[in-house]
């Protein structure tokens, strides 16, 4: 069930304009020395990012290997014990409300309210983003996620796939330059899933945006991303392009780096 | 490094009120979609008002040449109602968030702590006044006592006793996103910890000298003080007014550093995304 998508058609983005920079810096994220202790102890220890602009970056690390709390403060919602966060070339700390309008994300951990409709959701979040046009720009959306069906729908009503549609509505509304996305395709059916992975790649072209992702899905991974970072106990462990990984440990897909990193 | 404006343009000032305006629709959408939360907003205050109208009929039955006694009585519990309502509001309306795991998605986009401070001051007056109004029309209707005898002291008690129930609904709400949901309880515990220092039925000399001191530090006493004098003696204390708003805009102001500390202190230890049931 993929809550009658229709994959034949492919999202477009074409359309969208950019948000104007005066300056396009090579790094859309720079960290240095990013960590955060939770009662003693690291949950991320001192890590150097590096995300170019306009590229799909992904975050691959078990259960507990920082990936989460890294996330999180990136988007500013936790405060990092030590180290720097740039985003756009902007210390986070110091010039968040230069950065926000044009950060947005999804996670499936992080919930939308359930007794408001879609349109609801939508509208409450347009006006929190600033979003000119509202109206226009769920339209819009609405028809590029295929979700006209579901805006009066409640959102706790709608299924795991309706919903990463409806969340995914809400992390496009303000046309993000940086979208951060936490396991985007978790339990979604491989259709639903494949339809969201064409739609993210889609809009990373058409707005020049840079996604960040963190992903449990190697097959994913492979697919959409320019470059890979891998996590363990907190820290950076490998780094690189996906066909890069797998010269560099000589094996035939993510899953199998994947799985010799995190039983070295 | 990118422009600070977004494009189209909308002016700052623009952006705080749609930022602002965005909370309250999303409590105005809850409301209106949600038949049992509106019905549970206006159940107790009238379910109050009928018990102590009862309660203050008897005592004029009883005492007839004191009558006063039993108008002071209920207008004491109307003026508490609105201090309660307005402290249960902001307080329920920041744990819609918490039950809803939304507090990420919110303070992840360009909302500010202030905005949603404002937002709540709003959003908690209006809920309190659609909460109480019913409730007053009942005590008119029923036992033919109306608060509108107040007069010109009546709006600036009920601004007086809202602003009272907003810092201190920051309050409980600095504690609950300092300790989480583990604090809740003892958020609906504190909601009605004041309530006894204020003396909105009895005189504050009736309470223990210790208690008093307590009492005369409350903005909420000095409002009940002037309306159990007006009943008696026909005017309002101006005085207790201005001492009332002076200490409102004190602990407002202590408020919003406490709120501030407690939202910084749930960043560090990841209370905005980890919170919710």
């Amino acid at each position: 069930m993929n809550g009658g998508l229709k994959p034949a058609i492919k999202p477009r983005y074409f359309h969208y304009p950019t948000v104007p920079m005066t300056h396009s810096p090579s790094f859309c994220i720079q960290t240095s020395g990013l960590g955060k202790d939770f009662d003693g102890a690291v949950a991320v220890g001192g890590i150097d990012l590096a995300v170019r602009a306009g590229s799909i970056t992904a975050l691959l690390g078990g259960n507990g290997a920082g990936k989460s709390t890294t996330m999180g403060m990136l988007l500013g919602l936790l405060e990092p014990s030590r180290g720097r966060i740039e985003i756009f070339g902007h210390d986070l700390k110091r010039a968040r409300d230069k950065i926000v309008p044009y950060v947005n994300f999804s996670s499936p951990y992080v919930d939308l309210p359930n007794r408001l409709t879609v349109r609801q959701n939508l509208t409450v979040y347009g006006h929190l983003y600033g979003v000119a046009n509202l109206k226009a720009r769920m339209a819009e959306l609405a028809a590029e996620l295929q979700i006209a069906e579901l805006l009066d729908r409640r959102h706790g009503s709608l299924s795991a796939g309706q919903r990463t549609r409806a969340s995914l509505a809400k992390s496009l509304l303000n046309k993000p330059r940086l979208l951060l996305l936490d396991e985007p395709t978790a339990s979604l059916d491989p259709d639903t899933a494949d339809w969201v992975r064409t739609l993210l790649m889609d809009y990373r072209r058409a707005a020049g945006a840079t996604i960040f992702m963190s992903s449990h899905n190697m097959y994913e991974v492979e697919r959409m991303a320019d470059d890979v970072i891998v996590m363990k106990r907190g820290v950076i462990v490998a780094r690189g392009a996906p066909r890069e990984l797998l010269t560099r440990f000589d094996r035939s897909n993510l899953e199998e780096v994947f799985l010799d990193i995190a039983r070295a | 490094m990118i422009s600070p404006a977004p494009e189209p343009v909308i002016s700052p000032a623009r952006l705080v009120l749609r930022r602002i305006g965005g909370v309250a629709l999303r409590h105005v959408y809850l409301y209106l979609g949600s038949w049992p939360r509106l019905v549970e907003m206006m159940y107790w205050p009238m379910l109050n008002m009928l018990l102590f109208g009862f309660v203050s009929l008897s005592i004029v039955r009883h005492m007839g040449h004191v009558s006063v006694l039993g108008d002071a009585y209920l207008c004491g519990v109307m003026l508490a109602e609105i201090n309660m309502r307005t402290v249960m509001a902001v307080m329920v309306m920041y744990m819609e968030e918490v039950w809803s795991r939304n507090l990420g998605h919110m303070f992840a986009s360009p909302l500010r702590l202030r905005d949603y401070a404002a937002s709540l001051i709003g959003l908690s007056t209006a809920r309190c006044l659609v909460s109480v109004i019913p409730a007053f029309v009942l005590v008119y209707a029923m036992f033919g006592f109306s608060i509108l005898h107040l007069g010109w002291a009546l709006p600036a008690y009920v601004a007086l006793l809202c602003m009272n129930g907003w810092w201190y609904g920051f309050m409980i709400m600095a504690l609950l996103m300092r300790f989480g949901l583990a604090a809740e309880w003892l958020g609906w515990m504190g909601a009605w910890l004041l309530m006894p220092f204020m003396a909105p039925y009895y005189p504050v000399s009736i309470l223990p000298q210790a208690f008093q001191w307590v009492s005369w530090a409350l903005p909420g006493t000095y409002v009940f003080e002037s309306m159990k004098q007006q009943l008696a003696t026909g005017t309002a204390r101006i005085d207790y007014i201005v001492i009332s708003l002076g200490l409102n805009l004190g602990y407002l102001v202590a408020a919003g550093f406490v709120l501030s500390r407690a939202f910084r202190s749930a960043k560090k230890m990841g209370g905005l995304l980890q919170m919710g049931e």
